[in-house]
């Protein structure tokens, strides 16, 4: 007798529809910055994207008393590696440096420490303990490391034959990273 | 007559001395002040790399080698733009307290305000709701559909009271 009645459609209304637009265009809004802000952040460590072109030029003056300037260094291919004695990585990073350096002296590769925001005493004392032998000096204004926007230490540049900065290397390197990006450079400049 | 011009003559010019005296001895400060001013407008726009707070806040050794650095390129004769190009070049967007309005960055001043203006826009909404009574509902909300089910159930509660 009685007939069953149907089921009711659910209809969405317009102002829930509104709502759902609004909620999703919130949270495609929310994901936009939280890209941007990884974008502006950029990566904490490792070898890191750098803007390709000429390496600016300086001229830094070594612990020994001369000077090394970036001009007369082309044709080879530059490491420039930014330090501090009071920077526990750059302690660690130290002997693969120095050991790269000697391995790969003869090979057209050259090292030049920059050592930043310190004090003479406590760099030339690192020097002394770790056996630095390759071209280190102190950049007392912080001129050339602001010129190539440092910000923090251990950082390290890779600058080929035509005096081009191709690589950028954030934090300590193994000895595996370092050859590895010098022999990728050997090959291709 | 020849005195007396002479002696205007000479109180015009020495008018015209002590104004200029007074306009210099007033204006030099604010020149002198003006390059200062530049500075620390950068500085409140600059960030130190490291501690993450403005120039203007921070007295570590980068910031304060970034200040000299400004001060040298002002001294030069750069303009405000022009430094902070030069950072933004060499540090990117992060070396900036507030990101540009411009670009990818403008995400940064307009999500905020659209996730505001949505979250107030479903509150506003939902309190509209709650403080509505059913006979406020809108005509639209009360289709043909439901008439015939509202007549349907009317209908069964009659049938229903006189069995």
């Amino acid at each position: 007798m009685n007939e069953a009645i149907p089921a009711k459609q659910p209809t969405v209304s317009v102002g829930r529809q509104i709502g759902i637009i609004a909620v999703i265009i919130a949270i495609l809004s929310l994901l936009g910055l939280l890209g941007y802000g990884l974008k502006v952040a950029g990566p904490t460590g490792g070898l890191v994207s750098v803007q390709q072109g000429p390496a600016r030029p300086f001229t830094l003056s070594l612990f020994d008393g001369s000077k090394v300037s970036l001009n007369d260094l082309k044709g080879k291919v530059v490491v420039l590696n930014f330090w501090g004695s009071w920077c526990v990585p750059c302690q660690a990073e130290a002997p693969v440096l120095e050991r790269t350096a000697r391995a790969y002296r003869d090979k057209g590769v050259l090292f030049v420490g920059i050592d930043t925001w310190d004090n003479e005493a406590d760099a030339r004392a690192f020097i002394s303990q770790y056996g630095i032998t390759y071209a280190n000096g102190l950049d007392d204004k912080g001129q050339i490391t602001i010129d190539y926007g440092v910000s923090g230490v251990p950082e390290t540049y890779f600058i080929d034959r035509n005096g081009q900065v191709v690589r950028k290397y954030v934090g300590p390197m193994s000895d595996a990273q370092l050859t590895g990006i010098i022999e990728d450079l050997l090959k291709t400049s | 007559m020849t005195v007396s011009r002479d002696i205007h003559r000479g109180r015009f010019l020495l008018s015209v001395l002590l104004l200029l005296a007074a306009f210099f001895a007033f204006s030099s400060p604010i020149l002198a002040d003006e390059p200062a001013r530049a500075a620390q407008a950068l500085y409140r726009e600059l960030k130190c790399p490291i501690c993450q707070t403005s120039l203007e806040q921070s007295d570590t050794q980068v910031a304060n080698q970034m200040k000299d650095v400004i001060r040298e390129k002002l001294a030069a004769g750069e303009t405000h733009e022009q430094i902070k190009a030069y950072f933004v070049e060499r540090y990117g967007e992060s070396i900036l307290v507030a990101p540009p309005k411009s670009g990818g960055a403008l995400a940064a001043w307009v999500v905020p305000a659209v996730v505001i203006m949505a979250a107030g826009g479903a509150v506003a909404l939902v309190l509209a709701r709650m403080g509505r009574k059913p006979d406020e509902l809108p005509a639209e909300a009360i289709t043909a559909e439901d008439a015939a089910y509202r007549a349907r159930i009317d209908e069964e509660l009659r049938l229903s009271a006189q069995d």
